[in-house]
C-alpha cells in the first residue's frame, strides 16, 4: 500500500496502522516529520481510533490495534524518548 | 564434500556496545568475555565462510511481504542499517558473503521443500552487524545472511525451525567444495520490546531452553509452542535461530559460554558453542 495511492488495495485489520508507523521510521527525515506526524498520518485510511493513539502516543493502545511491538518501541524512540523509559512509559499508559 | 565445523549461539542486542552503562558492569564483562571466546573458537576453526541466522526488526521485511526463512545470494552485504539514520556505536560497514554457498543452498532447497525467499541486496540491522562488530570486525570471514522471522506474527514453528536446521546441515554436507562451515545463531534469550513485559525477563525459561540446548536435546527445543515462547516476551521468538542450529547439529552437546539475565539490558542474555 502507498500511503498516496487512492486506490490502494486494502490490507488486513493492522496493516494500515502498521504500515503507517513504518513509513513513518523508516523515513529519512523521521526526526523532522514526527513534529507534524497529524499531517504525515493524514494520508494513511486509518479509523478514528487508530489516528487517535497515534496522535497521542498511546503505547498500549497501540499494541492493542495490533501494532507489532517493534514498532511501538520505534515510534517511542523518534518521539526523542529515552529507550530505558519505555518500561515505566508503556506501564503507566492507558489500554483504552 | 563441504563439512560443518563449528556451532556459536550469542544474544544479539546491540546494546553491548552502545548502551554499556545500563547495565551492572559485572554482567558486561561477562558478556564481552563471552564474545572473546565466541571470537577465538571462529578465528581457531577458521570456516571459508559462516551461515549466521537472525531474526531483523521490521528494518528489511514488513507485514506486506514476509517470508518465515530468507537467504542472502551476493558476494557482500553491509550494515547495520540503522547507523545510517542516527548514532548507532556500530559503524556502516560492509561485510564479505559467499554467492556461490547462498546459491546451492537456494537451489538444493526450493527442490526439496525448503522454500527460501531470496535476497540480492540486504542492509542487515544489528541482529547481524551487532555479534559481527564484537565476533569479526574486519570481516575475515565471509558470512551469509539468514534471516528467520522471529518477531513479526505469525512465526514459523519451532517444529519447522528444528527440521530446517537439519536441512542445513545435509545441505552443507551436499556442497561439493572443500570447505569448511561455521553457523552463528542469534537473537534470545527471553525478552520483549515494545510491549508491556519489556523489562522482565523469564529467568527459568531461560535456563530450561539453554540446559536443553547444551544437553543436545534439540528434540525438546522442537516442541515448543509458539505460546509458550510468546509468553516469556514479544521478542523471544528470535530464539528460533538457536533452534535451527540445534537442529544442524542435531544430537551433539554444546558447552554454556554464559547467561546472564541482564536487568539493564531487559534480555536474558546467553552464549553457546558447538566445536
Amino acid at each position: 500500500m502507498s500511503a498516496n495511492s487512492p486506490d490502494a488495495p486494502p490490507g488486513s485489520p493492522r496493516y494500515a496502522l502498521n504500515r503507517a508507523i513504518v513509513d513513518l521510521c523508516r523515513n529519512p527525515n523521521a526526526r523532522a516529520l514526527i513534529a507534524n506526524k497529524a499531517e504525515f498520518f493524514a494520508a494513511y485510511p486509518l479509523s478514528a481510533e487508530e489516528r487517535q493513539a497515534l496522535l497521542d502516543a498511546k503505547w498500549r493502545r497501540l499494541l492493542e490495534l495490533g501494532v507489532l511491538p517493534n514498532l511501538v518501541y520505534r515510534y517511542y524512540m523518534l518521539h526523542g524518548l529515552a529507550p530505558e523509559t519505555f518500561p515505566a512509559a508503556i506501564a503507566a499508559s492507558s489500554p483504552n | 564434500m563441504a563439512q560443518l565445523c563449528l556451532g556459536l549461539a550469542t544474544s544479539h542486542l546491540a546494546h553491548i556496545v552502545n548502551a554499556r552503562a545500563l547495565a551492572d558492569p559485572r554482567q558486561v564483562a561477562i558478556f564481552d568475555a563471552g564474545f572473546q571466546r565466541l571470537a577465538e573458537a571462529l578465528d581457531e576453526a577458521a570456516p571459508d565462510v559462516s551461515l549466521i541466522i537472525s531474526a531483523e526488526h521490521v528494518n528489511k521485511f514488513f507485514i506486506d511481504n514476509m517470508p518465515a526463512f530468507a537467504i542472502g545470494m551476493f558476494d557482500e552485504f553491509a550494515g547495520p542499517v540503522e547507523s545510517k539514520t542516527r548514532n548507532f556505536g556500530i559503524p556502516y560497514r560492509r561485510v564479505p558473503s559467499a554467492l556461490g554457498f547462498a546459491r546451492h543452498l537456494i537451489e538444493l532447497g526450493l527442490d526439496e521443500g525448503v522454500d527460501w525467499a531470496v535476497i540480492e541486496s540486504w542492509e542487515v540491522d544489528h541482529g547481524f552487524m551487532a555479534p559481527l562488530f564484537k565476533l569479526d570486525p574486519e570481516g575475515r570471514h565471509p558470512m551469509v545472511p539468514v534471516f528467520v522471522n522471529g518477531a513479526s506474527p505469525p512465526l514459523p514453528s519451532p517444529r519447522r525451525c528444528y527440521a530446517v536446521g537439519r536441512w542445513l546441515a545435509d545441505a552443507i554436507a551436499r556442497w561439493d567444495a572443500d570447505k569448511r562451515v561455521a553457523i552463528i545463531a542469534t537473537g534470545g534469550l527471553s525478552h520483549s520490546v515494545g510491549s508491556v513485559q519489556q523489562g522482565w525477563i523469564d529467568v527459568d525459561f531461560d535456563r530450561r531452553f539453554l540446559a536443553d540446548f547444551c544437553a543436545g536435546r534439540g528434540d525438546a527445543l522442537a516442541k515448543l509452542s509458539d505460546a509458550e515462547i510468546r509468553a516469556t516476551g514479544s521478542a523471544t521468538g528470535e530464539i528460533r535461530s538457536w533452534i535451527m542450529l540445534a537442529g544442524a547439529f542435531a544430537g551433539r552437546t554444546a558447552e554454556e559460554v554464559m547467561y546472564e539475565p541482564i536487568k539493564g539490558f531487559d534480555t536474558g542474555c546467553a552464549q553457546a558453542l558447538i566445536r
